[in-house]
């Protein structure tokens, strides 16, 4: 049996428990993960998170995707001159020791075609890549927010 | 991507109605110290006359902006953030109204994506909010005729490759009086407590 072969998978199993298991100091955390429900029929959702680095490097949300949408894109809403425009961007930077808000009215993740009706209480899955090389699989809660009346 | 002719012609008109719209609001005075969102213009100005859909398939004009004041919001049904957070806003709005008989305010919804926006998608769309919400639409030059009348910046993004495509427009919420006219507009940051206040007010003030 060669004898390399234990040692590598050691190697490996030693870099996926890195890659999975950040230190409780390390990483990134990501908090309050919700779409918002949107009216029968509509095509486009918005997905919205907290996400803090508490680790001592820059890392960028680079990519999210997940079996429920057709594609997600990462978009910031911007008020210019009473106009608003949606801008994709390619990668959001995480700063260390920073929070990132993705909330109404600014960062949110565009959710396109979803492949079922979602209705509040639903939770989809969304895998977020991060430039580290981490990726990361969320649940996040479709919520209601209408005002009651 | 070349972008079609059509929508070329929308982004220059949507450039002209954005100077225009400037231009008439820029010597505006500021908001009344009794109005914490609201913008009243120093005189109420007659709407652009129309003739789209509602998203039951029938005409509509002008005219069904009269008899009650009526919140008029620009916006697409494939806009995930902004639309969704106005529409729910105004519906709210409305909803401190209630049992007010004419002074509630209406709230309609111009959808400035006519295309992908038919009467049914849009009847689906609005009742979510509030089954009463006035969506139109119609022929896309007669919206966008519409939208640069009210001074709407509507801009046409590219299509991409999976066939979307997104509109950047104008936030403003407009307030039309009971005789149909332009009296001001709410712009952003939307918020259901300051404008229902700015509103009962008006109304009050008005009888």
């Amino acid at each position: 049996m060669n004898r390399r072969v234990p040692a590598a998978l050691a190697a490996l199993a030693a870099l996926l428990l890195t890659a999975c298991g950040p230190g409780p100091d390390a990483g990134v955390l990501i908090e309050d993960p919700w779409i918002r429900e949107a009216p029968p029929g509509a095509r486009a959702l918005a997905g919205y998170m907290r996400l803090e680095n508490r680790g001592d490097a820059p890392v960028a949300l680079l990519l999210a995707n997940s079996d429920t949408f057709e594609r997600i894109e990462l978009h910031h809403t911007l008020q210019v001159d009473g106009t608003m425009r949606m801008v994709e961007v390619d990668h959001v930077p995480l700063p260390p020791g920073e929070t990132v808000a993705f909330a109404p009215g600014g960062l949110h993740l565009m959710l396109f075609t979803p492949r079922e009706p979602l209705r509040a209480g639903d939770g989809v899955t969304i895998e977020l890549t991060f430039s580290d090389g981490t990726a990361r699989d969320l649940r996040f809660e479709v919520r209601d927010v209408r005002e009651r009346r | 991507m070349n972008m079609p002719r059509t929508h070329l012609l929308i982004v220059a008109i949507a450039l002209l109605a954005a100077v225009v719209g400037f231009l008439a609001f820029r010597d505006a005075p500021p908001p009344s110290p009794v109005h914490q969102a609201l913008t009243l213009l120093p005189e109420p100005r007659p709407l652009p006359s129309f003739n789209l859909i509602d998203q039951h398939g029938e005409p509509i004009d002008e005219q069904a902006l009269t008899g009650q004041w009526h919140l008029v919001f620009f916006g697409f049904t494939h806009c995930p953030d902004i639309c969704p957070m106005t529409l729910q806003t105004l519906a709210a709005v409305r909803g401190r109204f209630e049992g007010e008989g004419a002074g509630r305010p209406g709230v309609v919804f111009v959808s400035i994506d006519p295309a992908r926006d038919g009467p049914d998608m849009l009847g689906d769309y609005l009742a979510y909010y509030d089954p009463d919400i006035v969506g139109i639409t119609g022929e896309e030059a007669a919206v966008a005729e519409f939208a640069r009348a009210m001074g709407v910046a509507v801009i046409m993004g590219e299509t991409d490759a999976h066939g979307h495509y997104n509109v950047d427009h104008t936030t403003a919420v407009f307030l039309i009086d009971p005789e149909g006219r332009l009296a001001g507009l709410f712009r952003l940051p939307h918020r259901v407590d300051a404008m229902a206040q700015d509103l009962g007010r008006l109304i009050g003030s008005r009888g």
